[in-house]
């Protein structure tokens, strides 16, 4: 399945508005089928906005010949192209995003030699609540205490306090790095 | 790529202080970044590579081992695929590009307040590059032809001249290149200020 969204999405961006058109509708029909819930997507006001612009404004604003209503100019057919390209690709880009599993993530990143990377994400994922927890409690404290002008006259060292509580402490190798003092 | 990829066999410490940035980077992307991405604000992308910057030069400071900001990169965009809400494949694939630039700069060129600058200011020539890029994928290339008659006709209704314009258009590059440069070494200041931290903490 992976493979057919692939190609339609490839499809999607390399041909021309006219061919376009019935290609993109079959695949939004076949997307709903799949998956009723990509359907929200028409919800969404940004793309009525979208709709607004690439179909019914920029073909009134760029028409010129006048022996054909502007609807059936060929603004108005590539602003209709545009418009289905998004969709399908926005579709397409959802499906594939729910049907990738985290296994398959980390199997991918070990075969290409990161084999730390599962050890990092555990030990993010473990700290990431805390980190969160703390940066709100940090940011509540200034403004309680009225410290926002410790804040403002030295934010590097403001943000450098708030990171090193969670840094691990004896780190030989902070010891030698070297900031250059330009 | 692939050598980039090859990461050694990690210290606690070093494992540790990637966990922690990448934890940092991660709330930024998910709780920030959603804030963003709900409130339709202008220029969330750019607000979002704005913090990546800050972020990945800072843990430059502490990270000493090659490889480390692609590390950090990647666990961050898997953060972002699995824990954000929505639409985020062009946001997982801009994390991994943006710590790849830091990494190839801070760490195969050097760390140092200058290539830090030019970090941050690549970064934010990548964040250009790919909103217009995104746009060509998502609505085709067409859309560069009416974003250009758009801005003519503008300009046109405006009374400005062709020269008008075409500073403007190289202006808005410039202000992207000069606030991404002065992230950078801002960054590089707070890594040295968590250096300075640590030595007196020990």
């Amino acid at each position: 399945m992976k493979q057919i969204i692939i190609i339609i999405m490839l499809t999607m961006i390399l041909l021309p508005a006219e061919i376009l058109i019935p290609i993109a509708l079959t695949s939004i029909i076949a997307y709903s089928i799949l998956d009723s819930s990509i359907t929200c997507l028409f919800k969404r006001k940004s793309m009525y906005v979208l709709f607004m612009i690439v179909v019914i404004v920029q073909p009134l604003f760029f028409y010129e010949s006048s022996d054909i209503p502007w609807y059936f100019s060929d603004s108005f057919i590539s602003g209709i192209a545009m418009f289905l390209r998004a969709v399908v690709i926005i579709n397409s880009i959802t499906l594939l995003n729910k049907r990738i599993d985290r296994a398959h993530v980390k199997s991918f990143w070990q075969n290409k030699g990161i084999s730390e990377f599962d050890n990092v994400l555990a030990k993010a994922e473990e700290i990431l609540p805390e980190i969160k927890h703390q940066i709100i409690n940090s940011f509540r404290g200034i403004k309680d205490s009225g410290k926002n002008k410790e804040l403002y006259s030295n934010p590097s060292e403001f943000l450098a306090r708030l990171i090193v509580p969670f840094l691990h402490r004896p780190n030989p190798i902070i010891s030698n790095t070297k900031v250059d003092e330009d | 790529m692939i050598r980039i990829l090859k990461i050694e066999k990690l210290s606690e410490s070093n494992l540790v202080n990637t966990a922690v940035f990448a934890a940092l980077w991660g709330v930024t992307e998910v709780y920030i970044g959603t804030m963003l991405h709900a409130s339709k604000l202008p220029f969330r992308g750019s607000v979002m590579s704005l913090a990546a910057i800050l972020i990945l030069v800072g843990a430059r400071a502490v990270l000493n081992y090659k490889g480390s900001l692609i590390l950090l990169g990647i666990v961050t965009a898997t953060f972002k695929l699995f824990l954000g809400m929505g639409f985020n494949i062009t946001p997982f694939l801009a994390i991994i590009i943006e710590s790849l630039i830091a990494e190839i700069i801070l760490n195969r060129i050097g760390f140092n307040g200058f290539t830090s600058m030019l970090s941050g200011l690549t970064i934010m020539l990548y964040t250009l590059i790919h909103g217009l890029v995104m746009q060509a994928i998502f609505l085709g290339t067409d859309i560069y032809k009416i974003y250009y008659d758009i801005i003519l006709q503008l300009t046109n209704h405006l009374g400005f001249t062709q020269n008008h314009v075409l500073i403007l258009l190289i202006l808005l590059p410039i202000l992207y290149l000069s606030i991404g440069a002065s992230i950078g070494l801002f960054g590089w200041s707070v890594g040295k200020n968590i250096l300075i931290l640590l030595e007196d903490n020990r």
